[in-house]
């Protein structure tokens, strides 16, 4: 059986239910209609409406970007790249796997699916944290209003438990797959076939890291310096580290001198930001970081650590270029291997195709545009400033996914 | 003679901490050598951590640890392939990685004989009949054998006469159980098992059946964790008490123990504490900083065996949590470090991008 989280007329349903005669010949919404920007918005006014609501930053971070004149900009934007003699159409109904404890991000992807005019099953984890446990509810809310009918026909957020026979019914019906989850998940639903006109977006395990030009920063005033670390922060440890989009190397650059004198600097500052946010290590995050830490120590013959173990403190490991893509397994709650380049083209020949983010401070565009042309499609999905690592965009991956959700029309 | 034939020669719980303490430093100080020498990622630790192998160490809190969840990502071994007698692995389901222990002879002697000295200075010299809440399908394979197995073998010695109360499905064989009871009940029976298994298969199953029978002069030995009982709300005083009331078993003794250190046991005394053998000591720690924290503090437990030759598990970072009760003064009379468990780190929840199908295995952690 199905359990239903909204809309919640029926909370408990089965397969054949879910996926009515009756929801498979619903019509698509319009592309871009006000309803759905409208529904957004309104979700975005609930989040915002709660008291200490700067205790859930990731729910911050969402109702920031599903407000209308952010939405407004996104539609904009996409919208320049379709000429007149195409037209822009929903695909039909989505099916989503969503990761279980990134609590917020299939939300994104849900909310561009919604946009577009696609009927939307969401399957989420059998374990609800509290962050989406709120935007449950309120969705909820919304749901129960009569102007929100049409949306509420068309929108559902589910969870089973592992489920063959749910998951490859919803497979065979819908017309976008779209896989949060990373490797494991997408190879285990693709087992499921679909439909062969079927769209699918993979989100695979991904890898990101940070990059530093040691000069640059060191030139930063005290204060200026002070606010990247509350960037980088951010970036760092929401999601405890584990977000695809999370830095877990850190690389600076120049000449050996500036890069230790950066490091310490950097990391010390970022340490001065877990005191000041009281921020400390549970139990079960300082014992993964102690044995992570003998992990690489029992492997490695070039390693640096110098710093000791703290729950006050980020642990920090000082590895060689030649070595560090032997890291690339992280326990997160704030564990980084930092590593010294003498430039910016030295990371090119460090890229792996499953990278992700790259994160930057003290780099022009021109030079990491050089730097995207020298990788050439090896990889590296974003380059966004410190602190902005964690902010979604409709381009993710590598896609942009209001082009994959959509069928676009060619009319001459 | 070694320091370590001198642990052994003395009687257990009879050498006071500070003359004990001495020995074990002597003998840790060589173990840390040996296997810096003779283990390269062990090697590997200390040089990278910056801890220097030939400073002469003076207090067991000097000593460097490793945590035990080592042994299930890194083949951690001291000898050649060709000197392994055994390999002990812990009881993990397959989708789990289980730790893996590389056994000479020297060792697995050493663990016989320590396990021999703690047992029987607990419940004398004669063996007993001996109930065995398990079946013994666990044991069948000798040269590969999990942390259960390696338990009941070890702990089998002590018996004669064994009964191995379960099948293979874990059902009680009441027949031949209720026959041994009543062919030997006039005498001390040894019944042996893991705790959850004694609760579960064994007095859950002889009360639904209706299976009484009074054995007042037995000693029942369990170990094995209590996560599973404490889900159920059974405490060490409960588990006690409703053996006792049912079977009438006044000497239960639990003890704490684990694969990646065979043969120092820690035994609880009839007082509920447990107590340092001659050839181990504990020590517990902050997990803010990873120092030693004062008598009396919660903290995690890191455990110091003199018995590892083939392996660097002299000095291990476990994941439990416990606090020392003190040193000497049991008032059950035995020397040593005595002390209580609290339970288990809790796994820090893994959060992720790539983590939809990953599911959480309730393994039940046992030890021997």
């Amino acid at each position: 059986m199905i359990t239903m989280l909204a809309p919640k007329d029926k909370p408990l349903i089965s397969i054949d239910e879910l996926l009515s005669p009756d929801l498979l010949k619903t019509e698509n919404l319009p592309t871009f209609s006000e309803l759905s920007i409208n529904f957004l918005a309104q979700l975005s006014n609930k989040i915002f409406e709660v008291k200490h609501i700067t205790n859930f930053p990731e729910l911050v971070a969402l109702a920031y970007w599903i407000r209308k004149t952010n939405i407004s900009t996104i539609i904009k934007n996409f919208s320049k790249e379709i000429s007149s003699s195409e037209i822009i159409t929903p695909r039909g109904v989505a099916f989503h796997i969503a990761p279980s404890n990134v609590d917020s991000i299939f939300l994104y992807s849900w909310a561009l699916s919604l946009l577009v005019g696609n009927i939307n099953i969401v399957r989420i984890s059998q374990n609800v944290g509290s962050q989406l446990a709120l935007l449950l509810l309120f969705i909820n809310d919304l749901m129960k209003e009569e102007q929100w009918n049409e949306i509420k026909k068309r929108n559902f957020i589910v969870t089973y438990p592992h489920d063959d026979q749910i998951n490859s019914v919803l497979s065979a019906n819908c017309d976008i797959r779209i896989l949060w989850g990373g490797d494991e998940t997408i190879n285990k639903i693709r087992k499921f076939p679909s439909k062969a006109t079927t769209k699918e977006i993979p989100f695979a395990d991904k890898f990101s890291y940070t990059i530093i030009d040691s000069s640059k920063y060191l030139a930063l005033n005290d204060y200026r310096k002070e606010q990247l670390a509350k960037q980088f922060y951010n970036d760092a440890y929401w999601f405890d580290q584990m977000a695809c989009s999370s830095p877990r190397f850190v690389y600076f650059t120049g000449s050996k001198k500036k890069n230790t004198l950066a490091s310490k600097t950097f990391w010390f500052l970022l340490e001065t930001e877990l005191v000041n946010r009281e921020k400390s290590d549970s139990m079960g995050i300082a014992m993964n970081k102690l044995v992570h830490l003998y992990e690489t120590a029992s492997t490695s013959n070039s390693m640096q650590f110098t710093t000791g173990l703290s729950i006050i403190k980020p642990t920090v490991v000082r590895i060689p270029k030649i070595d560090i893509n032997k890291f690339r397994d992280n326990c997160g709650g704030g564990f980084f291997y930092e590593c010294f380049l003498e430039s910016i083209d030295n990371l090119a020949e460090l890229v792996q195709s499953n990278d992700q983010t790259l994160s930057y401070f003290g780099f022009s565009k021109s030079k990491l545009k050089n730097f995207i042309k020298k990788v050439n499609g090896k990889g590296v999905d974003r380059v966004v400033p410190i602190g902005q690592a964690l902010q979604f965009d409709q381009i993710w991956d590598g896609y942009s996914l209001l082009s994959e959700l959509t069928r676009k029309i060619a009319l001459r | 003679m070694q320091p370590i034939d001198k642990l052994f020669q003395a009687e257990q719980y009879s050498i006071p901490q500070v003359k004990r303490d001495k020995l074990l430093v002597a003998e840790l100080n060589s173990l840390t050598k040996f296997h810096y020498n003779n283990c390269p990622p062990y090697k590997n630790i200390l040089d990278n951590l910056g801890i220097k192998v030939n400073r002469r160490r003076l207090n067991i809190s000097d000593f460097p640890f490793i945590p035990v969840r080592l042994f299930k990502t890194q083949k951690i071994q001291s000898i050649p392939d060709s000197d392994v007698l055994k390999v002990l692995t812990s009881s993990g389901t397959t989708s789990q990685a289980v730790s893996r222990i590389a056994l000479n002879r020297e060792t697995s002697i050493y663990q016989v004989k320590a396990l021999v000295q703690i047992i029987t200075s607990f419940i004398g010299h004669k063996r007993l009949p001996m109930i065995i809440i398990d079946t013994d399908t666990i044991i069948k394979n000798k040269s590969s054998m999990n942390a259960r197995g390696a338990g009941l073998v070890g702990l089998s010695n002590f018996g004669r006469n064994h009964l191995y109360a379960l099948d293979e499905n874990m059902n009680l064989k009441k027949d031949e159980l209720t026959e041994f009871v009543n062919k030997f009940g006039n005498e001390p029976i040894l019944i042996f098992g893991f705790t959850y298994m004694i609760w579960q298969y064994f007095y859950e199953e002889c009360k639904k059946n209706n299976i009484k029978f009074d054995i007042p002069n037995s000693i029942l030995i369990h170990s094995g964790g209590w996560k599973k009982l404490i889900e159920i709300s059974v405490s060490n005083k409960v588990f006690k008490s409703s053996l006792e009331s049912y079977f009438g078993i006044k000497r239960i003794y639990n003890f704490y123990g684990m694969v990646e250190q065979v043969g120092s046991i820690y035994m609880e005394c009839e007082y509920g504490h447990l107590h340092t053998p001659n050839f181990a000591e504990i020590i517990i720690r902050d997990y803010h900083d990873w120092k030693v924290l004062p008598y009396g503090e919660k903290g995690i437990i890191q455990t110091l065996s003199v018995l590892p030759r083939s392996y660097p598990g002299h000095s291990l970072l476990t994941e439990d949590i416990g606090h020392v009760l003190g040193v000497d003064s049991c008032p059950c009379g035995r020397k040593g470090t005595y002390f209580l468990i609290e339970g288990r780190i809790a796994k820090a929840e893994i959060r992720g991008c790539s983590d939809t199908h990953a599911e959480t295995v309730n393994n039940m952690e046992l030890a021997g």
